[in-house]
């Protein structure tokens, strides 16, 4: 059965969810025109707060009741966004999958492994393509494809959705800057476990460095590499909204910025808490790899 | 040889590399933000137009945006704005916003992540809590929603402090979580345990103890910090939030001074991203990544350095503070002899400082005679002249004689045959009686709205008449029903409220109304506020034959709105002369240098004023004061013999306010076809003592006409020297219009002022003093001769 | 017979700012077959870095070899290649390192860290190794060890822990153990404890153990010779009664005279006077004349050798020369 702990654990993170939904709703609830005038030295609002909170609730219970109803162009909500929301999971999963691998290799590569060389060469290599912002990253694959386009070469597809080729260039400009961030913490966290005692011990047994690498370093590098994960999380997130709506991919993104741009306040409140989730969807889902991480560990290791 | 190679190379290793080409970036961009016109000729203001060029025999149009080629290295933007000098001038508003932000998230962070470490109650669920919100909610949505609403706008008026402010209060915590990390290393140290010992407080601590060792990681985390809110920009940019205030009306009306912004620039990324127009996002994003690099690498030099045990930039900083200790400067003095080069050197380092702070003031070699300009300013203004308004003038004494008479006396050449320029004038017209009046149907109470505060009448003749409001809406049906039912919304006062319409919606809407409709009375609600009286000159592209055109304030406006369903009692009495007589007076110094003989500069000034309505006269002092200027500068250059290079024609305009106007009589005239080429700067109304800023408006000098821009900076220069600022616009003048073409570009000079002064009874000479005069009239006169006659020959 | 291990003339060095520094200078000893050498010294003397290079490890921490020989069992380690070196490595020659907390990997249970080096020299499968490894913990004196196989080294004790690094070290039955300052991180009961494992497997697989310390105790105990170090270099060499016996160079018998003795009454301990000269700027001539209380002048401008007397006892001072 559940301890009392656990229940406590997982009441507070219900909390945060709930508080998060609310607070979301809330921001989309204020009407543009809210502000405060002074009348006969009062600070008066021209908008009556209990409004807001009425329409707020509204809308957070018909999301609690998964009712989401019809946009302000008379759509059905839920089957917009479902269509929408798998799209972006499609992207967002194949891009951190990709990111995870060559940010992996790339980290083991670039870190030391023992060896004490160019510091200095080693921090420009890893701090410099963190700082390319993905605004660039993107019109550089859109000019790129176009380029090939231009030549006849019709691999990428450069704006939509539908076919796989459509979601090549999203789903690799996604995962270029979470790949170089894993990169550093993989070679930080590899620099790092290679300056401990039990990596000489490994040596001393006869381990090749490929061996020490792997089962010795990499065993306990992944764990803090994962842990890493969520600083980044909301990075990928809102790189997600940039790269969606540069190449026109008919994401989440493009569902809020078209019910933001018909001042559809409530269908885009809604998007934005379904936006949101994709951040407690993947922390969780960091933490129960990591959890199985730890388990693994103590079975068979070598 | 090889021996100096291998200790080259360890020397190079030793260095700090990041930190040497981190802080190379950085002095780059600081450089780029403080002194853009050092990095680019073109300035930012000046645009390309749709215009016919001839390239090898042919007539190609050009139409912006125009990609990168000789003329524009990084091309041009959808307003043929030069992007390269966009980028330039766009540095300093960036990083300033990007450095304010970091700071102060670290301002914030800092406090809670001590409260947190210290487990002061719910800090760290605060701030647990405060990450995760603005992790799961993305930043950048957050920011452009709230930045809508009217609140923050009200509170702090300008876009760029409200970003300021929600990116600040919306984004610290990233930093806190970091800073927490650090804090909990600090305070596990052994000698925190001492200091408790010893009696410290938990505020003592805090102060003496973790924030000076916090010290270097501050500065590290202000650099990558700032780093990470230049991504923030450039994410929010693509969206399209911007930081300079400028917008444009739906009718185009400009009159805020516009600011740039690498942001602002990102925003067309979604449109422009294809073929040819790739580079109007990617420049911009590389700026972006140079300075996000630069930064970034900073940072991480810096972190290394203050890890390092002996590190020289650590011992520099522990240096400044004895360095500049004034009580070891005396110390020094006194011990001269042993202390010899710290003392010249720290002595030699202060009076650097004093002689850049105390700075003495310029004097301009050419004195320009303010007081002669204020009497003229006086004279102009005087009610013989009537307020000046074309064609009710008196025959015998009108201004332009009165103007012809002084040239005369400083001895300036006529332009052509005589000083005075007459044309026709098809019409001119005065409201002499204006009444409009809102009935509510239900009560049947009237309320009457004033004139020229409430509404301006923007059309000449007579109507009198009490027609049903009818509210205009742009939405799918309407243009259905105007074509089905024309004879409905003629019968209609159309009320339009054009405040937030899109320049778009309103030509279509105009053009359908015009065409299908022809109405009796259109009321459009526009965004002028009451105490901005207008005068009808300024209501542009709304005018229809036949149809009556009020212009409703922004509050009166509302008003109507909210009265709904009402009739409107409108009464208009014009008083109107056909065939008048114009009269411009053009007069010249003439050029030296034959190389320029097809090279003019023309300053040109407004003669009439805008006359009366309802008996009311408006002397238009600023306007007046301009003239003076003009007539004063041409005094000085020709008694102190200036010879300029080329012809400088000195014109006063009547007629302006008509469409039959002065200056476009001048034009077909002399310059039409004979391929000149034309610098014009139109003066509006100058010399308002209540004015310390003068505006201009350079959007129409081609970004690669390099005389023009370097006049403009030049004028930038001298309005320093004569301590005043020169703020950027879109201004209108309606001699703008025949001055603007391939070889014509305008310059236009306004002042910085509320509109409560100008055009109003209220522009008297009494708003004039001597000393904007002097400012005005030195900056203008200086930059006339460091740009026309190669500087000054005393 | 050819001994076990010949070390001779080592000269190790690491990079210092523009500069190298020996450690190790001109060290030579023997290591016997069935043996315990220990090899005594302060700290910064050389000897963990002496073992280091023995184990062809140096370079992993910032070492050079900058000459001399190591020949163990007939083969020259320091010209041998990486991928023969890890043969032997583990199996043929294995080290006990000082800190059992930290070199152990957190992250792996002690029973396949034991049983690690079986599969790396394909001394056993998968199967027999677990099996091996399960008694090799009970050897070393490891309770429960069938439950404990599993068990992440967080959950053992500072003296389990260098338990199964022994039971590590010796899994291929290794011909030389070298046991870096083994008892150091431990309390003193436990040290009894462990020296004796040591012994009892040292006469079980008849292996040679090179025994690094700075604990005189525990070499008066178990140790057959000994070799002592002082400032990179080998001061004196000699069976280990000879040498409680009648040590010869003044610095063993400084390192004697500060043993506490409870048969003789002092008022004051005696320590060695001065201090350890620094590793960047040594003296000219003998490392140890600052610090001798029978320094001559020559001690000052020549480096003694390292001089035979009789047989088996060795000795680096100008008193004998």
């Amino acid at each position: 059965m559940l301890g009392q702990r656990t229940i406590r654990k997982i009441l507070s993170k219900v909390l945060v969810l709930f508080a998060f939904t609310y607070i979301s709703i809330f921001i989309f609830s204020i009407p543009y025109g809210y502000s405060w005038e002074i009348i006969d030295g009062r600070f008066v609002s021209t908008y009556p707060l209990y409004m807001i909170f009425k329409r707020c609730n509204s809308t957070f219970i018909s999301l609690l009741e998964l009712n989401l109803g019809y946009n302000i162009k008379g759509k059905a909500l839920n089957k917009v966004l479902f269509t929408s929301f798998m799209r972006t999971a499609l992207l967002l999963s194949s891009s951190i999958v990709l990111a995870f691998v060559l940010g992996v290799f790339k980290g083991i590569s670039d870190s030391n492994r023992g060896n004490k060389n160019n510091v200095f060469a080693k921090i420009l290599i890893s701090v410099i393509p963190i700082s390319i912002p993905d605004v660039l990253i993107a019109a550089i694959m859109q000019s790129f494809a176009i380029w090939l386009n231009q030549r006849d070469i019709h691999i990428f597809k450069v704006a939509g959705a539908g076919t796989l080729a459509h979601s090549f260039l999203p789903i690799i400009s996604l995962s270029i800057l979470p790949a170089f961030y894993i990169a550093r913490i993989t070679s930080l966290e590899v620099n790092d476990c290679y300056k401990k005692a039990y990596v000489l011990t490994a040596l001393g047994k006869g381990c090749s460095s490929k061996r020490v690498l792997w089962n010795h370093v990499m065993r306990n590098a992944i764990k803090s590499i994962i842990e890493g994960l969520p600083n980044i999380t909301s990075m990928i997130i809102s790189n997600t909204l940039i790269v969606e709506y540069m190449f026109s991919y008919p994401g989440l993104t493009t569902l809020l910025m078209d019910h933001i741009a018909i001042a559809d306040r409530r269908s885009s409140a809604i998007i934005i808490v379904f936006i949101g989730s994709f951040y407690f969807i993947l922390n969780g889902l960091y933490r129960c790899i990591s959890t199985l991480f730890n388990r693994s560990n103590r079975r068979e290791a070598v | 040889m090889k021996k100096l190679n291998m200790s080259l190379l360890k020397n190079i290793k030793k260095i700090n590399i990041p930190l040497l080409i981190g802080s190379i970036i950085l002095i780059f961009i600081f450089g780029m933000c403080l002194y853009p016109e050092y990095f680019t000729e073109a300035d930012p203001y000046g645009r390309e137009r749709t215009q016919y060029k001839y390239e090898n025999g042919k007539s190609i149009l050009v139409i912006p945006p125009i990609p990168p080629n000789d003329e524009y290295p990084l091309g041009t933007d959808h307003r043929g704005r030069d992007l390269k000098s966009l980028i330039i001038y766009g540095s300093k508003l960036t990083i300033f916003s990007a450095l304010t932000v970091a700071l102060i998230r670290l301002i914030i962070a800092l406090p809670l992540s001590i409260a947190a470490a210290y487990k002061v109650r719910f800090t760290n669920g605060f701030i647990n809590f405060f990450n995760i919100m603005f992790s799961a909610f993305p930043l950048i949505i957050a920011v452009i929603v709230l930045s809508n609403i009217a609140l923050f706008q009200d509170i702090f008026k300008d876009a760029t402090y409200v970003n300021i402010f929600l990116l600040s209060v919306l984004g610290w915590s990233r930093l806190s979580h970091i800073l927490r990390t650090k804090i909990d290393e600090i305070l596990m140290q052994d000698f925190i345990e001492g200091e408790v010992a010893i009696g410290k407080n938990k505020l003592e601590i805090a102060v003496q103890n973790i924030i000076p060792h916090l010290i270097p990681s501050i500065i590290v985390l202000f650099f990558l910090e700032t780093a990470m809110v230049l991504l923030s920009f450039s994410q929010l940019g693509v969206f399209g939030l911007v930081f300079g205030s400028g917008y444009e009306g739906a009718t185009g009306e400009v009159g805020v001074p516009i600011e740039f912004d690498w942001p602002s620039l990102l925003s067309l990324s979604k449109y422009f991203y294809r073929g040819d127009y790739s580079y109007l996002s990617i420049y911009p994003a590389i700026a972006f990544a140079f300075a996000i690099i630069g930064f970034n690498t900073f940072g991480e030099g810096l972190k290394i350095e203050f890890e390092k045990e002996n590190s020289r930039v650590i011992t520099f900083i522990r240096a400044m503070p004895s360095f500049l200790s004034p009580i070891r400067l005396i110390y020094e003095i006194k011990n001269y002899k042993q202390y010899k080069r710290s003392v010249l050197g720290k002595v030699g380092f202060y009076i650097t400082i004093l002689l850049i702070i105390f700075c003495p003031k310029y004097e301009s070699p050419y004195g320009f005679d303010e007081n002669n300009a204020f009497k003229i300013t006086k004279e102009l203004t005087d009610d013989i002249f009537k307020g000046r308004l074309t064609g009710f003038q008196d025959k015998d004494n009108n201004p332009a004689q009165y103007i012809v008479n002084k040239l005369k006396e400083y001895g300036v050449k006529a332009y052509g045959d005589d000083y005075i320029l007459e044309n026709t004038i098809q019409e001119v017209f005065n409201i002499k009686y204006a009444e409009l009046s809102m009935i509510d149907t239900k009560t049947f109470s009237e309320k009457k709205l004033k004139f020229r505060q409430d509404y301006i009448v923007a059309s000449n003749f007579n109507y009198d008449g009490i027609l049903d409001a009818e509210n205009i809406e742009i939405n799918d049906g309407i243009f259905e029903n105007m074509a089905n039912e024309p004879d409905y919304y003629k019968e209609k006062a159309l009320i339009i409220d054009i405040r937030s319409m899109t320049q778009k919606d309103f030509i279509s809407l105009n053009g359908f109304m015009k065409y299908y409709v022809q109405p009796n009375v259109v009321i459009f609600i526009e965004n002028w506020k009451q105490q901005e009286a207008r005068y009808k000159s300024d209501i542009i592209n709304k005018n229809m034959e036949d149809t009556v055109i009020i212009s409703l304030s922004s509050e009166a406006g509302d008003e109507l709105l909210r009265m709904g369903k009402c009739k409107l009692k409108i009464s208009v009495n014009a008083e109107k002369r056909n065939d008048v007589i114009g009269r411009s007076v053009v007069a010249y110094i003439p050029g030296i240098d034959e190389s320029k003989k097809n090279d003019f500069v023309i300053i040109g000034s407004n003669l009439d004023g805008i006359g009366y309505d309802l008996d009311e006269k408006y002397p238009s002092a600023g306007r007046a004061s301009s003239a003076a200027i003009s007539l004063e500068i041409a005094r000085t250059l020709i008694q102190n013999e200036v010879k300029p290079d080329r012809d400088i024609i000195f014109a006063f305009w009547d007629g302006n306010m008509t469409d039959d106007r002065g200056s476009k009589s001048f034009f077909y005239k002399y310059l039409i076809n004979r391929n000149y080429r034309i610098f014009y700067i139109d003066l509006m109304n100058l010399g308002y003592k209540s004015s310390d800023k003068l505006m201009i408006d350079n959007t129409k000098i081609f970004p690669n006409s390099k005389e023009e821009q370097d006049f403009i900076k030049r004028l930038k220069k001298n309005a320093k020297r004569n301590d005043f600022e020169l703020v950027y616009g879109t201004l209108y003048s309606p001699a703008v219009i025949d001055f603007t073409g391939s070889d014509s570009q305008p310059l236009l000079i306004d002042s910085f002022i509320s509109n409560e002064i100008v055009h109003t009874p209220k522009d008297t000479l009494e708003e004039i003093d001597t000393h904007s005069i002097k400012q005005v009239g030195q900056m203008l006169l200086d930059t006339l001769i460091d740009s026309f006659s190669g500087g000054s020959n005393k | 017979m050819m001994p076990l291990l010949k070390v001779e003339n080592l000269q190790v060095s690491f990079p210092w700012k523009n500069k190298s520094v020996k450690a190790v200078d001109g060290v030579s000893f023997d290591v016997p077959h069935k043996k315990i050498i220990a090899l005594v010294g302060e700290s910064g003397s050389g000897k963990s870095v002496t073992a280091l290079s023995v184990m062809g490890l140096i370079a992993y921490e910032g070492g050079k070899i900058e000459g001399g020989e190591i020949i163990f069992d007939g083969q020259e380690i320091l010209r041998m290649k990486e991928k023969r070196l890890s043969k032997i490595r583990g199996k043929d020659v294995a080290m006990i390192y000082q800190d059992p907390m930290a070199s152990l990997n957190p992250g792996i249970s002690v029973g396949d860290q034991i049983r690690e080096s079986l599969l790396i020299h394909k001394i056993a499968s998968r199967k027999e190794s677990k099996q091996i490894a399960l008694n090799l913990m009970r050897e070393v004196g490891i309770p429960d060890a069938d439950q404990r196989y599993g068990s992440l080294p967080a959950s053992f004790s500072g003296g389990m822990r260098q338990r199964i690094m022994i039971a590590m070290a010796i899994s291929c039955r290794p011909k030389l153990l070298i046991a870096d300052e083994p008892t150091t991180a431990l309390d003193v009961s436990l040290q009894a404890d462990i020296m004796n494992t040591l012994q009892e497997l040292k006469n079980k697989i008849g292996m040679s153990i090179l025994l690094i310390t700075h604990d005189l105790g525990l070499v008066a105990q178990h140790a057959d010779n000994v070799v002592v170090m002082y400032c990179g270099k080998v001061m004196e060499e000699s069976p280990v009664d000879k040498l409680f016996e009648e040590p010869l160079h003044p610095y063993t018998i400084g390192l004697m005279n500060c043993i506490p003795r409870i048969d003789v009454t002092q008022d004051q301990l005696f320590y060695i006077p001065g201090c350890v000269p620094s590793i960047y700027d040594y003296p000219m001539g003998c490392r140890f004349h600052n610090r001798c209380s029978k320094v001559k002048p020559i001690c000052r401008e020549k480096m003694p050798k390292l001089i035979n007397l009789n047989d088996d006892r060795k000795v680096r001072c100008w008193l004998y020369q």
